[in-house]
């Protein structure tokens, strides 16, 4: 009964869920693919919740030396708390499978959380890689920005350098700072894909 | 053949590989132009990464310190093998290999001896990837006639074929289509590699199709592909060897 409670509801509000199959289904300029992810925390939150914010996704595995190079030097901090200001919402999500690099339990990643003083609004946890798959992430970091009507209007690199030296931060090209800034002023995204890099991400 | 290890930064002990330079000649004259070839030996389990990396990993770099009046006219890299994992593909390497370096000396050797330097920069990669570099150098001595070291063409081997000619291809449907000419057609066992990043679907199977008299390569493009240029450079690899080619987009 339950069951049929909870398909009838999914039916009457359109709501998707993550396809079984590993083809991914994010397109540029199309609304990004809804899914629904647990945190850290325990908290369950759908992407749809955030509709009418912005949203970065970011895929993080804090093992990763790429994603090092932007935690160790406050980088992806400094990021999010200057966007989170502005009321963007920042969702890390994690697609290490069990055993993998990156694969932690709920205190060890609340703990390094902690330690990094991140500030994301949540460390989603997609250990059977389905809504990575879904989004076609392939790098720690690799990184999606959606405009609060949902569109996906960003998806790549986080940043003009691909190296691990936290030196060349500096001087690259941020990316998402690009993205959202020229969303938020009204003005056209001038780059809309970047190709990614990080380690490959541990599905 | 003359050969020089370097010195492991911050006395590191490397875990994913390790790099020496090696040189064609053990002695140059004015106006030579020879061959360094920056070995690399990843170690047992582990690769690091051709020019193109595929979905993930760092391509190798090395930053040379050069003499006064030598420059590097030339680049080479061996021929890549690809990695397939988790519907992903990367290529690299998980043997020896070479990234060969052509260079020129001045019109005046005025010293006896010439020490080039250079920092090799890997990303190692198994389950993991940890970055490494090394600092490796070579001194050649200088004379009026150079001497070749016989065993550097042992070395200089796994090298893509230049071919004569470019390519034509139509991108449409997120499908880029090169037709490919009778003389690289030869086998149903190719796959071609760009060297860019960003523009294929690097796990997607390339398909080759044939109408009579002509043959084509249909390779699925990158889901989120960067903007494509008019014109390219790629390698096709087939089981014995590769052809570099150059590749225009016809609009």
């Amino acid at each position: 009964m339950t069951t049929m409670i909870a398909l009838a509801i999914i039916f009457a509000f359109g709501i998707a869920v993550a396809p079984a199959s590993a083809e991914s289904t994010a397109e540029l300029g199309k609304q990004a693919p809804n899914f629904t992810l647990t945190d850290s925390k325990g908290i369950t939150h759908n992407l749809s919740d955030f509709k009418g914010k912005y949203v970065v996704l970011e895929w993080i595995n804090f093992d990763c030396p790429f994603v090092k190079k932007h935690y160790d030097g406050d980088n992806m901090q400094n990021l999010l708390k200057a966007y989170r200001d502005k009321g963007v919402v920042w969702l890390s999500i994690c697609s290490s499978a069990p055993e993998k690099q990156g694969n932690f339990d709920n205190a060890e990643i609340n703990k390094r959380i902690a330690s990094l003083k991140a500030n994301m609004n949540a460390y989603l946890i997609d250990a059977d890689g389905k809504v990575g798959k879904m989004y076609g992430a392939k790098t720690t970091p690799n990184m999606y920005v959606i405009s609060p009507s949902g569109e996906l209007i960003y998806a790549g690199a986080i940043d003009s350098i691909k190296s691990t030296d936290k030196e060349d931060v500096a001087k690259a090209e941020n990316y998402i700072k690009s993205a959202l800034d020229e969303a938020m002023s009204g003005k056209a995204i001038k780059t809309k894909s970047t190709q990614p890099y990080g380690c490959s991400v541990k599905y | 053949m003359i050969a020089m290890s370097g010195n492991t930064f911050a006395n590191d002990k490397l875990k994913t590989a390790d790099a020496r330079v090696v040189s064609e000649y053990s002695t140059i004259s004015p106006q030579t132009e020879f061959w360094l070839a920056v070995e690399i030996s990843p170690k047992d389990k582990w690769h690091t990464y051709w020019i193109n990396p595929g979905d993930a990993g760092l391509a190798t770099s090395v930053d040379f310190s050069l003499p006064e009046g030598f420059e590097i006219i030339d680049t080479i890299w061996q021929i890549p093998i690809k990695f397939e994992f988790e519907g992903m593909a990367s290529y690299g390497y998980d043997q020896k290999h070479f990234i060969f370096y052509k260079f020129r000396s001045p019109k005046e050797l005025i010293q006896r001896k010439y020490r080039i330097k250079a920092i090799v920069n890997w990303l190692g990669c198994k389950d993991i990837c940890i970055p490494e570099k090394k600092e490796v150098e070579i001194t050649l001595k200088s004379a009026d006639k150079s001497i070749i070291n016989k065993d550097f063409n042992k070395i200089f081997k796994k090298i893509p074929n230049k071919y004569n000619g470019a390519l034509t291809a139509k991108i449409s449907n997120k499908k880029l289509t090169i037709e490919l000419p009778n003389d690289i057609a030869t086998s149903k066992d190719l796959y071609v590699l760009p060297f860019s990043e960003g523009i294929i679907d690097n796990s997607a199977t390339q398909k080759i199709t044939s109408i009579p008299g002509q043959n084509f390569i249909e390779i699925k493009l990158d889901n989120f592909h960067i903007e494509i240029p008019e014109k390219f450079q790629a390698l096709i690899i087939n089981k014995k060897d590769a052809k570099l080619v150059s590749i225009i987009i016809n609009k």
